[in-house]
């Protein structure tokens, strides 16, 4: 099974801190590797502006991860366990015909991991050339979900941050 | 801490559109805790707009972009303030929004 790391990957904001995830053999952290490309792909630049101001600014610093931000895929979520509280599913930008999709697992309203995503071109994520990044983030989302109820992640809810059992930062599953 | 990448790409992001996406975002959280405390769903707030259900629902769920007019229906119907224009002082039915608490006074 591969190796990946938790990392921060931004705490500036008053209500929320962002985590993302990186491979073990990765220099990037997925989440960067999405803006990264997508930021370079002209047709995408302003959207890529658009969802990082909507993750950074309006779950970050206005609202935090409220519900109604975040659009949770309760049907497609086939392989997380039905015990698990945890939500993965996109953040929910309201505009209509929005062409950029990220991932993300819900943690808490204050805490929230982002792996990668793409461009929703299909109805469904079956259909949609993001099914490859849904059933990637949902496979981080399974071994994170167990690592929690594990108690090898600790989820520091007042201080908004992630910690190994180890007390450590640095988290590798 | 900030990504690298994020803040490379936040520093080149005009103003216009931080602006946009905080405010649209605003007014979707606004007309949902709005409805959570008068306890209606979309469909009940539809019926007494005399909308369709998925009408509402297109505003809220992103697919249908808000006006202006369809934020001053959205306000009459709930009897709140939804959008506060700094220096204003608007009324919404008999109450009056005071531009610099944004708090709700009754009218005398």
């Amino acid at each position: 099974m591969n190796t990946f790391v938790i990392e921060l990957w931004d705490d500036e904001g008053s209500l929320c801190t962002f985590y993302s995830v990186k491979w073990d053999d990765a220099i990037d952290n997925e989440t960067d590797i999405f803006f990264d490309k997508y930021d370079n792909i002209p047709e995408y630049e302003e959207a890529t502006g658009e969802l990082l101001s909507f993750i950074l600014y309006v779950i970050g610093d206005d609202h935090g991860a409220k519900d109604e931000l975040f659009n949770r895929h309760e049907n497609e979520v086939v392989g997380l366990p039905v015990k698990g509280k945890l939500k993965l599913g996109s953040f929910f930008y309201h505009y209509p015909q929005f062409p950029l999709r990220i991932y993300a697992l819900k943690i808490t309203q204050n805490i929230v991991i982002l792996f990668n995503g793409g461009v929703k071109d299909g109805d469904t994520n079956q259909t949609s050339s993001l099914n490859i990044r849904w059933k990637e983030a949902c496979s981080f989302a399974r071994r994170i979900d167990e690592a929690i109820r594990a108690k090898w992640i600790i989820v520091d809810e007042a201080n908004h941050v992630l910690k190994s059992s180890d007390n450590d930062d640095e988290i590798i599953l | 801490m900030r990504s690298k990448v994020a803040q490379r790409i936040l520093d080149k992001t005009s103003p216009d559109v931080k602006i946009f996406v905080r405010l649209y975002a605003d007014i979707v959280v606004r007309v949902n805790e709005l409805m959570k405390e008068k306890g209606w769903t979309q469909k009940e707030l539809a019926e007494k707009m005399g909308k369709k259900p998925s009408e509402i629902n297109r505003w809220l769920k992103g697919e249908h972009n808000f006006t202006l007019r369809s934020i001053a229906k959205l306000e009459a119907e709930l009897g709140e303030p939804i959008l506060s224009v700094f220096g204003s002082n608007r009324h919404v039915d008999d109450k009056e929004i005071t531009p610099d608490t944004k708090q709700i006074i009754p009218s005398s």
